[in-house]
């Protein structure tokens, strides 16, 4: 073991915890601020009332989506080589969604309201379809996560097992069959909210698609191609930080496998990056036009360069795909890649208002009172905020590996 | 039949003094930085200033505020309900159960919701109560919009904006065929802004050159 090792004694954990529980602090203090003084303290405005929550909210369901898919796929046919890392993903896609869930709160003006979800759903909307789904996939998920593991959580006498002991071969056969059927059931519940996630953020959907409702079925391969992609680089990510600083580990081999699915993955996303463009050109000003000319053309190709060509070019060479810390390189490549290209879709979906007279509109901003145009540069404020929900996350992942049966000589 | 309440809006009228987009913000004693209705003027880049080069030169107006659609984007994105659309077709926003989620703004094509950005000690100039004192003040976090002066409405009175100084503004009910907006649609041409998009709105405007 390296010294490096996060034991249950080690410092090492109790420091790694210190500074989660300090960036949490800080968020919550910005968080604070900004519910007082109003989502003014945002780069947001009423061109662009959208920017870096509710990206985080649809790349984090895209990508635990994603992450749970594979894994779960794999897992209810049967395939034993996954399974090693079958845990690790139900972890990593319970996590990322639930994270998700509340990059929403953060987002909105009035959170103590958040209850109105409940009372009053409109189920025209898609957001509450987002809501929906994600409770559906969060359920069936843990569902799934808890009959695999049930019987490993019986032998090391958690209170998680919530008292069913029984390691009977009768108790252990109706633990796979339903574990089986639940991860079925998760893999279309993940698809779900990694699609429609994706379809509340894209900011064109309600009404440039009014004129255009086909855009919606173009636009799946590309929301799912990169869910997955994410998903599988998020996997292939977390399993690098838990071998080098963890006793988890994953069969040999494995790391490997995945390496190429995301290669594949990410050679997929690029193709119908380039479909959508040749496509949506024909229709005139949309989609991709936009991007290659407006102010995110830059970000959006330097994301297909260095997110989606490099990495690929990384996983398909084999002597670097065997190679552990280039692999861990291509992931968070392809991470940020997907991130980037969605984010620029997110912005340059409400860049432009669609009646654009002067004065314009009204933007209660003290650097411009009125504009034509929207400008969005997230502010201090809301980087400390999302750093804060994603070190929540990390922080919920550590316990889970502190908690749960991951390693190999806890799983029977 | 039921009524539907809608406006016409006679754009070779409209001199573009704004008088409307003021008294729309007294009236509905809107904070800092924020308007319901505003006059665009089509024509240069900037306020006021036509097309062209002299002597051909193009300038009109387009008033706007919330377009009171049949089909509203707003109320079907609404994750809360708290957008919605009454009988009479007034499109109004409950400002006691809005999340302010901003889902509203982004689905709107007509770019007329705005957003309550921030804390009201200092966006509220003055800082009392003025115009309707029916109207409610909004709340920090939650969107606001044109309500057709509901208040008004529901006394029986025309919308703060309908006393137009060059008389372009009418209100009145679109499914009676012998109202005065009826009649000036069907006589002179009444269009809808984006009526492409399926959202049939209750606002109607009449042509510039015609």
């Amino acid at each position: 073991m390296k010294a490096a090792t996060i034991r249950p004694d080690s410092k090492n954990l109790y420091a790694w915890i210190a500074v989660l529980v300090a960036i949490i602090a800080g968020a919550a203090y910005a968080w604070t601020v900004q519910t007082i003084e109003g989502l003014g303290v945002t780069g947001l405005t009423n061109i662009m009332p959208w920017g870096l929550y509710v990206q985080f909210f649809s790349f984090l369901l895209g990508m635990g989506g994603g992450a749970i898919i594979v894994s779960a796929a794999m897992d209810a046919a049967g395939m034993q080589t996954f399974k090693s890392i079958s845990r690790i993903s139900i972890v990593v896609g319970v996590v990322a969604v639930a994270l998700g869930s509340v990059f929403i709160l953060g987002d909105l003006g009035r959170p103590e309201r958040a209850i109105y979800f409940f009372i009053s759903p409109n189920l025209e909307s898609s957001m509450v379809w987002d809501m929906i789904f994600m409770i559906l996939f969060l359920v069936l998920a843990v569902g799934y996560g808890w009959f695999s593991m049930r019987a490993d959580l019986a032998r090391k006498r958690s209170p998680l097992a919530f008292g069913v002991n029984d390691l009977s071969e009768k108790a252990l056969r109706r633990d796979r069959t339903m574990s089986r059927i639940l991860a079925a059931a998760t893999v279309v519940a993940g698809g779900l909210v990694a699609y429609q996630a994706s379809l509340t953020s894209w900011t064109l959907s309600e009404h440039e698609l009014l004129e255009a409702l086909s855009m919606r079925m173009l636009l799946a391969p590309l929301f799912l191609f990169s869910a997955l992609a994410s998903g599988v680089a998020a996997l292939l990510l977390v399993v690098a930080i838990l071998t080098r600083y963890t006793d988890v580990k994953t069969a040999s081999g494995v790391r490997e496998s995945m390496a190429k699915m995301l290669a594949v993955l990410v050679v997929l996303n690029l193709a119908v990056v380039i479909a959508e463009t040749a496509i949506v050109d024909f229709r005139g000003r949309m989609l991709f036009s936009v991007i290659m000319e407006g102010p995110y053309a830059t970000a959006f190709w330097s994301a297909i360069v260095i997110g989606v060509i490099v990495p690929l070019v990384m996983l398909a060479y084999p002597r670097t795909r065997r190679l552990g810390s280039a692999v861990t390189l291509a992931s968070v490549l392809s991470l940020a890649g997907v991130f980037l290209i969605r984010f620029s879709l997110l912005l340059q979906g409400t860049l432009y208002p669609h009646i654009t007279y002067p004065l314009g509109i009204p933007m209660q901003a003290a650097q411009t009172v009125w504009s034509t145009v929207g400008s969005y540069t997230p502010t201090l404020i809301e980087v400390i905020v999302s750093a804060g929900i994603l070190a929540f996350g990390a922080l919920l992942l550590t316990f889970a590996v502190r908690t749960l049966p991951l390693k190999p000589e806890e799983m029977a | 039949m039921a009524k539907r309440y809608g406006m016409v809006i006679d754009l070779k009228r409209c001199v573009g003094c704004q008088t409307c987009a003021l008294v729309c913000k007294l009236e509905n004693h809107q904070p800092l930085g924020l308007w319901w209705n505003r006059v665009l003027t089509i024509g240069g880049p900037e306020i006021d200033t036509p097309s062209g080069t002299y002597p051909d030169l193009q300038m009109s107006f387009l008033p706007i505020a919330c377009q009171h659609c049949e089909d509203p984007p707003c109320v079907e994105v609404c994750p809360v309900g708290a957008a919605y659309k009454r009988e009479d077709g007034l499109v109004l926003i409950n400002w006691e159960t809005c999340i302010g989620c901003r889902y509203c703004i982004v689905a709107c094509p007509y770019g007329v919701r705005v957003y309550n950005w921030r804390s009201t000690k200092e966006q509220e100039i003055p800082d009392f109560q003025v115009g309707a004192p029916e109207v409610p003040a909004r709340p920090l976090g939650v969107g606001e919009k044109c309500t057709f002066c509901v208040h008004r409405v529901d006394k029986g009175l025309q919308p703060a904006c309908i006393p137009c100084p060059s008389r372009a503004r009418f209100f009145g009910d679109l499914n009676d065929p012998n109202s005065e907006v009826s009649k000036l649609i069907k006589e002179k041409g009444g269009y809808q802004l984006k009526s492409e998009l399926g959202t049939n709105p209750s606002v109607f405007y009449l042509p510039a050159k015609r």
